[in-house]
């Protein structure tokens, strides 16, 4: 018999309960009595709860390219722009928009990539997404993303939380949080990161003023994918099992004693470690995949890349993992936006198109929500400044951006929203980052105005006061 | 009971009594009088207020329900909403009552429902008349009478009386008192965040003073580790961290405020003291550095560095933070939703929230120097040698005259210490032969002149030589040399004195040493210049590698003061010691050496005169040719006063001397507008002078203070026009290397002047331009800053010229090439102190002073900037920062402007006035506020009892919870703000609240629960047992390395970097930050002392609910997740613990005699009480002895592993074994938990 098989024998005959016995029925605060008679915390915070309403989606990745991608040399082609190269937007499109490095009265720069059209939805898109080009079908572009923000941190601690400044918690903390999770063998909000640094930093993934349960957690790329699943130095599996039987042991003596529930929740809380120290390497042997499905990601197992983090992140959903979200962080084309974008779209189209067709294959995309996207846009005007060796780039955007969706009751092969013919500012259906935030809690069966905390003294939600569903790109 | 039934029952029980409480609340009030406070206000709050609140902005069909004169009254449609005693008349009940989707309240839309409950408490109220009253919270606390509780043998004091009232009219009863050893654990966690040691443990046990509780209570208040534990929890408050925030994240210096705390807890500051330091310290009348240091509770909001942000935007942000904070710090209220609109629940208007924050706005926010006692008292004294420095500086200026004779020296004595041999040379050179030492020391003595005279300097040249290794000049395998010191004596010198009596007189007995001012060499190697063979340091020293242009190399050193010799038949001697003591062979192997020679001729009477003269005459010679050299591009300028200075944003104002300091708030495009009268000469050139300040960041003389270069400035453009002419540039030119001033004429703006690396130092530009502005003209001149960060100019000072020169600056200060008549007078007196006058800026300079220029910068190096912190400052009087309502919140929708004042539900700020900071901190602490006392005192009840007596520590405005024992919050309120009157050292005294806390017989019950309690009383609000919790991320490494002995008691200074994975604050993070591992003992400091990131937290404290310092943290919530687990189990800080346990354990085991079997029980015994400060009972012995005899076996065929258990190659699998059952022990819940 295995070690692993010994500890796993010993928690279930022994302990003789799960951590889902325990769990009470998951209450949101929102639907408590209010004022002095709100309810505590929850026992078990991480039992699955029922959600508001049948969702469409179980599970969500979120492709997050941070640095934000141009829309213009993407997704959204603009013959006009190339018309006008080269000379100044006009100052009542512009407005009083505050820009991070340019001028205002920048030229313009034409899109810099040839478009196409592609599948039988006849989605457009640029020359450098060639393997998206075949999943196009299954995608829905939305042209007219917009935000508030127009500085990164701020930009995307706002796409994740809500708010611009750190504090508040992440959406994959208020899926949790809302619904619970589904796994006890791994983390059920996975973070990771293929790209440069992140500007928003650990508020991206943080739980805010939510209990830290709720919070991701990272996988990382070197050293233990989770910080301390490897057994330190001399402790082999059996001393592990061993060991925990005797803390289990003494453990349960305790509560026998105090009686305290928490004690009870500690040692579920160590059966979970305990497969978590198993199911970590199990999750990162990627030697047991097809070598077709390493080969259509463009995956080397070994080292860490944006291709092996949607393989993986394929792997988390379907051991249970509700969220999972990848930073490609490096899409802050500033200067040379061609170069950055091809070596951009180099390191992340193939796996995304694989991705897509992988979980579709597997029969899960209909009920996973994969989302595409960085925190704003990039400007129509050019960037350069010789004082800081920039050329042929574009500043940030916040007036229009495009990002995608797809599977998770989102309507495949659509194009949804449009902008101007400067691709400056959105002109038909804007879908401002509260209705995106407010889009993602629905299909995953959450409404976002009953989705709330209280903290200090009030109601806190997502979408803040705000969002609205954007029921037009939802599967009937 | 078995577990296995019981488990689930208590879980149902725990819900079931929850709900059957809230079900007995609901029906009890329904027979009893509806209370206002308790049951109606928070359902009005919750559902009502949104709509029907304060804020008028939102409100729907005229009807307010928060006052009841307007809740009474007609609204917009003519109902009523409450006609009191008439709940079927009332359009409020009807409402709630009504099925019409359209009509019912709330509205469906809100998705709030009401429950059967909630109607009937709004009807019986209704019914009862209506009554509305105060809440609770916003009246001042009054004494309660102490109650009397039928069973009066319990408790130890107050707080007793009342925990003890309320429990029996729950129907409960305390629990039995805490075994003495989980009491002793519980007060060392809970005062000083540290476990006890066993020896602590086993004294209190063995004690038999029946004080003796009290005895440690007291001991532990004044330990220096009280004062850490409670600043952690401030901390989290105070949002305290390391870095910046956001993008960038970059490292400041703070922690100076965070030892501040420190100190003030541990010297009991009066929390009123403490307040008003923290929000108003650099207002307080003679404020001291400290009090200074104190506003950094504000200053720890973030910085956004990130490129291209706008720094006003994110100021306001930080405002926005300071408010929030300041409300739920101090007054347990959400001032901060009023940010955008009127307070949905609470009285608090949009209006007044921004005349909060107009308090807080009306500061600058400088980095404080922390220049303490120690520190002003050596730069005092470098300053007093700085004015002796400059004072002697004539008389020390080294001879160098035409007729200074360069003499071979007439060497009569040659010793090597290391054996060499050394073999004159035809030339008067010396071989060096034989032994080849590693080090060496070169003894000569020199035979001097028999002609009467001064020795001047000393040469050295040094030779190739074919027979030399590498062909030399030294000994080193690579030909190279040190020359580690030189030093020279005339040991039969004679005194002035003696001298001026002739040859007859009897030399000094003691040599007189040489002290040099200048060193001079064709060449030095970097690294090692021929300056540091005469700095008193044998480490460094002059060598020469790569040897360019040999065949010699010579090295020259003059003599602060010439060295008079009376000559004649008994000439003095020279002794030079060549000091070679690099090692390595690094020796001279071919040499000669020279004295510089002035002979006296005639000799004089007067010799001291004489070497007067003849350095008087030296520095003469030398200034004038100085001057010649100079003047040859002598641009002659004249300092200018604008008649006006005006700028964008900051205010420029002239502080004397035409010197223009700038203030003000400052963006990411600013612009100075100068204008300057008529001049009676043409204008050829402009030159700005920036200058440092120890006001400006970094000293300056820029006011970047944020993602660009701290302290720099970035001029983009300059322009000069007269009327409606603009003059055109023709050149530029600047004094720092590096520097571009053409890039401030070349109309691009994105180009610019910078002085970065000069921070701290003044720095010239000078503007030509292509035809004059003629005589007469009244001139504009303008200079733009615009950069993506905020880059003006700090301090300044405008030249013109008339001079048509093309090269406008020269190696000169502008000072002195003025042609200003009267401002060269004002200079002579003014430049005396400020800058030095003309000759001490050329001994400043000259190279025949650079020995002795080298001594001014080390006494200079006293006033470079050390420690700094973030601090606030009010901003001068006449410079107020205006503050506005904002829309919506919004940074960019500023409308009305508003002046100070206090939100009108509270006591007024100030009598007549709206006061300052200063009045707003000090209001914060009045005795008649309702709310400070009794935030703070909930606050800290709740660290030591586990729960507030106000659930909702941070909320104890409409939508709070209600206090659990609200007789007793106003009791201990009013207790602590007034004590025994104005004297009393116990009011506001933290060790006092604390101290009551502690010794109540209600904090010293077990916490261990049964049953009935656990269904009567399941979230202990009644305080029916004992507090009990999980540990705080920080108490818990500490207990870790308390555990193990490792623990470093240091206190204070600069933050630590323990051990943890690099990745974390490295991979995926924005602002890496290389986590340098720190050594020695700072590997093992407190948590309270761990560098904290603000964007990758330190791992095991996020792990473990630490804050990220991103913002105010009122309560932690404890967690239970398995990656807590993984930390425990495999983290190196636990292995390394156990480690140490585990040679502990088995050195106990080798020490006690008898049975193998008994001394293991003993270790384990011993092992329980070191950590859990108890002995096992038998069983839990048993279950511990079995797994370390079978791990023991089973590791003995291990041996690697055994190794790699013990962490120190010792193979010992008992050893092993006892740090695997450390480890486990360590992992225990009652180990991480306070009980």
């Amino acid at each position: 018999m295995k070690p692993t098989d010994i500890a796993r024998r010993y928690f279930f005959e022994q302990c003789g309960y799960g951590i889902g016995k325990l769990a009470l029925a998951g209450m949101l605060t929102g639907h408590l009595d209010g004022g002095a008679l709100r309810a505590e915390q929850p026992a078990d915070p991480l039992a699955p709860r029922a959600p508001h309403f049948a969702p469409k989606a179980k599970r969500l990745i979120h492709l997050f390219m941070a640095g934000a991608p141009s829309h213009l040399d993407l997704f959204d082609p603009k013959p006009k722009l190339a018309e006008l190269q080269g000379k100044p937007v006009p100052p009542e499109v512009i407005g009083g928009q505050r820009y991070a490095f340019i001028r205002s009265d920048s030229a313009t720069l034409g899109p810099q990539f040839k478009f196409a059209k592609y599948g039988e939805s006849g989605a457009e898109l640029s020359e450098v997404m060639p393997h998206l080009a075949k999943v196009v079908d299954d995608l829905c572009f939305v042209r007219s993303m917009h935000t508030d923000q127009f500085n990164h941190a701020p930009a995307q601690i706002f796409l994740n939380t809500g708010f611009a400044q750190p504090g508040r918690p992440s959406m994959g903390s208020w899926l949790l949080y809302g619904l619970g999770s589904e796994t006890r063998d791994l983390p059920s909000f996975v973070v990771m990161s293929t790209g440069a640094g992140i500007s928003g930093g650990a508020a991206n993934w943080s739980s805010g003023f939510l209990p830290t349960t709720y919070g991701g957690v990272r996988l990382r790329n070197s050293g233990d994918p989770i910080l301390n699943v490897s057994n330190p130095e001399g402790v082999d599996g059996l001393t592990q099992s061993e060991s925990l039987k005797l803390i289990q042991k003494l453990n349960q003596h305790r509560l026998e004693q105090v009686n305290d529930p928490d004690i009870a929740a500690r040692i579920a809380a160590y059966e979970m470690a305990f497969r978590l120290q198993t199911t970590a390497p199990e999750l990162m042997d990627l030697t047991k995949e097809d070598p077709k499905t390493l080969e259509a990601y463009g995956c080397d197992p070994k080292k860490p890349s944006f291709s092996r983090a949607c393989l993986l992140a394929r792997r988390m959903i379907e051991m249970g993992t509700r969220v999972v979200t990848i930073y490609h962080e490096g899409w802050d084309a500033h200067s040379d936006v061609v170069g950055n974008h091809r070596n951009n779209c180099k390191q992340t189209d193939q796996a995304c198109a694989a991705l897509i067709a992988d979980l579709k294959e597997r029969g899960l995309l209909d009920d996973t929500l994969v989302v595409w996207g960085g925190e704003f846009g990039r400007t129509p005007m050019i960037e350069s400044n010789a004082a800081l060796g920039r050329s042929k780039g574009r500043d940030h955007h916040p007036q229009a951006f495009t990002a995608w969706l797809a599977g998770g009751g989102i309507k495949g092969g659509m194009t949804y929203g449009a902008t101007d013919d400067l691709g400056f500012h959105v002109v038909d259906k804007p879908v401002h980052i509260h209705d995106l935030q407010a889009t993602i809690l629905h299909l995953m069966g959450l409404d976002h105005e009953r989705l709330t905390f209280t903290y200090q003294g009030r109601d806190f939600r997502l979408t803040d006061v705000h969002g609205k569903v954007v029921t037009d790109i939802i599967k009937a | 009971m078995s577990h296995r039934s019981m488990l689930p029952k208590v879980w149902v029980s725990v819900w079931g009594s929850f709900t059957a409480f809230i079900a007995l609340c609901l029906s009890s009030q329904a027979v009893a009088a509806a209370d206002f406070a308790r049951d109606v206000r928070p359902i009005l709050s919750q559902y009502c207020f949104k709509c029907h609140g304060p804020d008028d902005s939102t409100r729907h069909g005229g009807l307010r329900l928060d006052q009841r004169e307007s809740a009474i009254a007609a609204g917009e449609s003519g109902a009523i909403g409450i006609v009191p005693q008439k709940p079927d008349e009332s359009e409020l009940i009807r409402r709630i009552l009504s099925d019409d989707p359209d009509s019912v309240m709330p509205p469906p839309h809100t998705k709030q429902v009401l429950t059967a409950a909630h109607k009937q408490i709004l009807r019986e109220w209704i019914s009862e008349g209506a009554p509305y009253a105060e809440h609770w919270a916003f009246k001042a606390p009054t004494l309660s009478p102490l109650p009397k509780p039928t069973d009066s043998e319990w408790g130890r004091n107050a707080i007793d009386l009342f925990v003890l009232n309320r429990l029996q009219a729950q129907g409960l009863s305390p629990s039995a008192e805490a075994k003495p050893e989980e009491l002793v654990r519980r007060l060392y966690l809970d005062l000083t965040g540290l476990p006890p040691t066993e020896a602590d443990v086993v004294a209190y046990l063995e004690d038999d003073s029946p004080q003796k509780y009290e005895s440690l209570v007291e001991r532990l208040l004044s330990s220096p580790a009280y004062g850490e534990r409670w600043t952690r929890r401030w901390l989290d408050l105070a949002r305290y961290a390391d870095t910046n925030g956001y993008e960038k994240d970059r490292v400041r210096s703070i922690w100076p405020y965070r030892d501040w705390v420190i100190n003030s807890i541990n010297d009991d500051l009066p929390f009123d003291q403490f307040t008003i330091k923290q929000l108003a310290g650099d207002l307080l009348p003679n404020a001291t550095l400290a009090d200074r240091v104190a506003t950094g509770f504000h200053r720890n909001t973030m910085l956004n560095e990130e490129g291209g942000i706008d720094p006003l935007e994110f100021r306001f942000h930080a405002m926005v933070d300071r408010v929030g904070t300041t409300g739920t710090v101090w007054l347990g209220m959400s001032v901060a939703c009023a940010q955008c609109h009127n307070h949905k629940y609470d009285p608090v208007s949009q209006k007044e929230y921004y005349q909060l924050m107009a308090y807080l706005n009306n500061a600058e926010e400088p980095e404080l120097e922390l220049v303490d006692e120690a520190l002003q008292k050596e730069r005092d004294e470098a300053q007093q040698k700085i004015q002796r420095w400059l004072a002697s500086a004539s008389q020390r200026f080294p001879i160098d005259l035409p007729e200074v004779q360069w003499q071979t020296a007439e060497v009569v004595s040659s010793v090597s210490d290391g054996g060499a041999t050394f073999e004159k040379q035809r030339d008067g050179s010396w071989l060096v032969r034989g032994d080849v030492p590693d080090k060496d020391v070169y003894r000569l003595k020199i035979k001097l002149p028999k002609t009467a005279g001064w020795v001047t300097g000393v040469r050295l040249e040094v030779f190739a030589d074919g027979t030399l290794p590498s062909s030399g000049p030294g000994r080193a395998p690579n030909g190279n040399m040190v020359l580690s010191e030189l030093k020279a004596r005339m040991p039969n010198m004679l005194s002035n004195q003696q001298a001026s009596q002739g040859a007859s007189a009897t030399p000094s007995s003691e040599p007189a040493v040489f002290e040099w001012s200048a060193a001079q060499a064709s060449f030095s190697q970097q690294g090692f210049s021929v300056e540091d063979a005469v700095d008193g340091n044998s480490r460094t020293g002059w060598a020469l590698d790569p040897f360019p242009a040999g065949p010699n190399w010579n090295a020259t050193w003059h003599s602060a003061t010439p060295m008079y010799q009376a000559g004649g038949d008994a000439p003095a001697t020279l002794e030079i010691d060549l000091e070679q003591l690099y090692g390595g062979q690094h020796l001279i192997g071919k040499f000669k050496l020279s004295i510089g020679y002035v002979n006296a001729d005639p000799v004089p009477t007067d010799i001291a005169a004489a070497t007067r003269e003849l350095a008087a005459r030296s520095l003469d010679r030398a200034f004038a040719n100085w001057q010649q050299s100079t003047a040859q591009h002598n641009v002659s300028w004249t300092p200018v006063a604008p008649t006006s200075a005006t700028a964008n944003m900051a205010r420029l104002r002239e502080e004397g001397d035409r010197v223009l300091f700038a203030e003000g708030d400052q963006s990411k495009r600013d612009w100075y507008t100068l204008e300057f009268a008529a001049q009676d000469k043409p204008i050829y050139g402009v030159l700005i002078e920036a200058l440092p300040d120890p006001r400006l960041p970094k000293q300056g003389p820029g006011r970047v203070y944020y993602e660009g270069p701290i302290g720099d400035f970035f001029l983009s453009e300059v322009t000069l026009e007269t009327g409606d002419k603009k003059f055109a540039w023709e050149s530029a030119e600047q004094s720092n290397a590096g520097g571009n001033a053409a890039a401030a004429i070349d109309t691009d703006p994105l180009s610019g002047w910078t002085i970065n690396g000069g921070q701290g130092k003044r720095h010239f530009a000078a503007f030509r331009l292509k035809e004059p502005v003629p005589a007469g003209q009244a001139a504009k001149f303008t200079m733009l800053f615009e950069r993506y960060y905020a880059g003006p100019l700090g301090k300044f000072r405008i030249w013109f010229t008339d001079s048509n020169a093309t090269k406008l600056l020269s190696t000169l200060p502008p000072e002195f090439s003025t042609s200003d008549e009267a401002h060269d007078q004002m200079l002579a007196e003014k430049l005396k102190q400020e800058f030095g006058q003309k000759e001490t800026y050329f001994a400043k300079t000259t190279p025949l002073m650079n020995l002795w220029q080298k001594e001014l910068d080390r006494l200079q190096q006293a006033f470079k900037t050390t420690t700094t912190s973030l601090v606030m400052q009010e901003r001068p009087s006449d410079l107020p920062r205006a503050t506005f309502v904002h829309h919506r919140g919004e940074f960019l929708s500023p409308k009305e402007q508003v002046s100070n004042g206090g939100p009108a539900f509270l006591p007024p700020v100030a009598e007549g006035t709206a006061g300052n900071r200063l009045d707003f901190a000090k209001w914060l602490v009045r005795a008649d506020h309702p709310l400070t006392a009794r935030v703070i005192i909930n606050r800290n009840w709740s660290m030591l009892m586990g729960r507030g007596l106000v659930h909702t520590e941070e909320d104890f405005g409409y939508q709070g919870s209600l206090p659990t024992h609200p007789d007793l919050l106003d009791w201990m309120a009013r207790t602590w703000m007034d004590g025994s009157g104005q004297d009393d050292p116990n009011r506001w005294s933290m060790k006092w609240l604390h101290r009551l806390i502690v010794t109540s017989a209600t904090y010293r019950q077990t916490s261990a629960v049964d049953d009935v309690r656990l269904e009567k009383d399941p979230d202990n609000r009644w305080l029916s047992r004992g507090p009990r919790k999980r540990m705080e991320a920080e108490q818990l490494r500490d207990t870790l390395l308390t555990a193990s002995g490792l623990l470093d008691r240091k206190m204070r200074g600069p933050s630590v970097f323990p051990p943890q994975p690099l990745s974390v604050t490295t991979e995926g993070t924005y602002g890496q930050l290389a986590w340098n591992v720190s050594q020695g003992g700072d590997r093992y400091r407190r948590g309270l002392y761990t560098f904290a990131k603000r964007t990758a937290p330190y791992a095991m404290f996020q792990t473990f609910d630490g804050p990220s310092g991103e913002a105010c943290l009122a309560k932690r919530v404890p967690t239970n997740t398995p990656l807590q687990a993984l930390t425990l189990l495999n983290d190196p800080v636990v292995v390394e613990t156990s480690q140490v346990l585990g040679r502990w354990a088995k050195a106990q085991q080798l020490a006690v005699k008898g049975e193998q079997g008994n001394a293991a029980a003993n270790v384990v015994n011993s092992l329980f009480l070191k950590l859990l400060a108890r002995q096992p009972d038998p069983a839990e012995a048993e279950a511990v002895l079995a797994y370390w005899n079978a791990e023991s076996q089973r590791l003995g065929a291990e041996i690697e592993a055994t190794k790699k258990l013990c962490g120190n190659d010792v193979a010992d699998s008992q050893q092993a074994a006892w740090v695997l059952v450390a480890r486990a022990l360590l992992n225990t819940d009652e180990f991480l938990t306070r009980n």
